[in-house]
């Protein structure tokens, strides 16, 4: 048998250590890139909501692709690092302190024992993710180290929560070098979309208003839906329960246009007018309070 | 019966039953779904159910072609050919008030004797048609008409779990403390939705439910033998 050397002292060097959450933020979990296969259970993808700034943490810091990071949001926490490792930033553009030192969005950042990480203003974007060398070590619950209420023991992280990792001496070298991460690719109003699979019973004047009215992101917007402020008023029909998805668009009676996310539920019961693409699902997430879209719709006319 | 396809993204399809709920449409679901299931293990990522729908979420983009010649090997099956497995379960529910908020305001809405309303919940069998809302909470159809009766104007902040509520035209059980809108009539000591299990629930999609009334006593009794893992669910 061959052994890597580099493997080994790896291996030997990883130890257990923890983040120790000073301050808990108002939306921070842990997440992934969700739970499938358990639909028919009634259990939600959940996942992180924007799943490009996710990955991208992992890729920088050569991580496997579906490994768990922090999500943060809004207001964010501050965190002590028990042992050495590595982290990068992604998604929205915050004030990241590092040992009050300020630090951009991808760049790989190396942390001592007992170095503090301070989460201040967003800026820009909603979704801030912190991936860590290795990744979040926290219990799988049906495949899945996402966070979601009912499933994982935890929802959010609490004061005085802690959560493990693997600190380690030995550092493999990342693939890629220093990327500049940016705002710049959510930061475009255009939100390409599919007709949803009730966009037929929209009347061809809400269908139009659908398309060219501008919307704006209202401030009911957590990880299982965006609400938008300006109604569409219509008369359409509640329609029986029927499966929904993440980036799908719901019509209520009152108006109300609902952008679902990665918590939502997996049926629901209001006309589904339209379906984002998984792009434009990323794209929607990093949308604060009040920034505004308008949708555009793909065609996709396979007809039997 | 006619079904409307609907073409959502280029993965996702969509197909659709007459705006109904019943038992043939359900039985005509489940056929096709364990056929896709066991034929199209590759391609097919994910099957979802809502009363009159199925969608298919494919593992990569298909197209027309593919797409009918899979409707039509769907079109030929024949509901015969498919091996019976069809469970109907037991569940334990208690109405007395203490686990019933509810049950004594819907009684009077309805303008029912509390043990009429507890008789006509118990009498009928309800069909499992799929899971949705929240991890493990069952849409059952078969509530009968008397039992009717719209979800209240401004949902309870928390229903417990285990909570047997009336909503609609549907009843059901919380699985987990949630939010609702629904009437509370009663609560069952099982716990519906358990994630150490590799399946977390029981039932399965096409299953039937029947409610059994039990005391206080038994209430509790079950409840520990639910906590210490000895009971199990019951089924004909």
């Amino acid at each position: 048998m061959k052994y890597n050397l580099e493997t080994i002292i790896g291996h030997m060097l990883k130890t257990t250590a923890y983040i120790h959450f000073l301050k808990p933020g108002l939306m921070t979990s842990v997440q992934d890139q969700g739970r499938f296969g358990y639909a028919d259970f009634g259990v939600p993808y959940a996942g992180a909501m924007d799943q490009l700034s996710y990955n991208q943490a992992n890729m920088l810091l050569n991580n496997q692709e579906d490994a768990a990071v922090l999500e943060m949001a809004v207001l964010g926490p501050m965190m002590i690092f028990e042992l050495p490792t590595r982290i990068v930033f992604s998604g929205a553009e915050a004030d990241i302190f590092v040992n009050d030192q300020l630090q951009p969005i991808g760049k790989l950042i190396q942390i001592k024992a007992d170095d503090q990480v301070k989460i201040g203003r967003f800026r820009k974007g909603q979704w801030l993710y912190m991936g860590i060398e290795g990744g979040i070590q926290s219990p799988e619950f049906l495949d899945s180290k996402s966070w979601y209420h009912g499933i994982s023991e935890f929802s959010r992280v609490q004061k005085d929560s802690s959560i493990c990792y693997l600190s380690e001496e030995h550092f493999s070298r990342s693939h890629y070098s220093h990327p500049k991460l940016s705002a710049d690719w959510y930061q475009k109003e255009v939100i390409p979309a599919y007709k949803g699979p009730d966009w037929e019973l929209l009347t061809i004047e809400l269908q139009e208003k659908l398309t060219q009215q501008k919307f704006s992101i209202s401030n009911i917007s957590n990880r299982m839906g965006i609400h938008l402020t300006e109604l569409l008023t219509n008369k359409l029909p509640s329609i029986l329960t029927a499966p929904v998805y993440p980036g799908t668009v719901q019509l209520t009676p009152s108006g109300k246009l609902i952008v679902l996310m990665r918590d939502a539920q997996v049926t629901g019961g209001y006309p589904r007018i339209l379906q984002l693409t998984d792009h434009s699902i990323n794209v929607i997430a990093q949308k604060k309070f009040g920034e505004n879209l308008i949708f555009s719709i793909i065609e996709n006319d396979k007809i039997i | 019966m006619e079904k409307k396809i609907i073409f959502i993204q280029p993965d996702l399809v969509e197909i659709q039953w007459p705006n109904q709920i019943n038992d043939s449409i359900l039985e005509e679901q489940l056929l096709w779904k364990a056929y896709l299931q066991a034929n199209y293990q590759a391609s097919v990522y994910e099957i979802r159910l809502g009363y009159h729908v199925l969608s298919v979420l494919f593992s990569k983009p298909i197209d027309n072609i593919e797409f009918e010649s899979i409707l039509s090997r769907l079109k030929k099956l024949k509901k015969e050919n498919v091996v019976n497995q069809v469970k109907t379960w037991s569940i334990p529910v208690c109405y007395e008030i203490e686990f019933a908020k509810d049950l004594e305001l819907f009684a009077n809405i309805k303008n029912l004797s509390i043990e009429k309303v507890i008789q006509l919940h118990t009498t009928s069998f309800y069909r499992l048609h799929f899971y949705g809302f929240l991890p493990g909470f069952m849409y059952l159809g078969g509530l009968t008409e008397e039992l009717y009766q719209p979800r209240k104007s401004s949902p309870d902040p928390l229903i417990k779990a285990g909570s047997v509520a009336i909503g609609g035209q549907q009843t059901g059980i919380y699985p987990t403390d949630s939010p609702g809108g629904w009437y509370v009539i009663g609560k069952t000591p099982l716990r519906i939705f358990d994630i150490n299990q590799t399946c977390p629930v029981v039932p399965q999609q096409g299953d039937f439910i029947q409610f059994f009334d039990i005391s206080k006593t038994e209430y509790l009794r079950i409840e520990n033998e639910v906590q210490l893992g000895n009971y199990n669910w019951s089924h004909a």
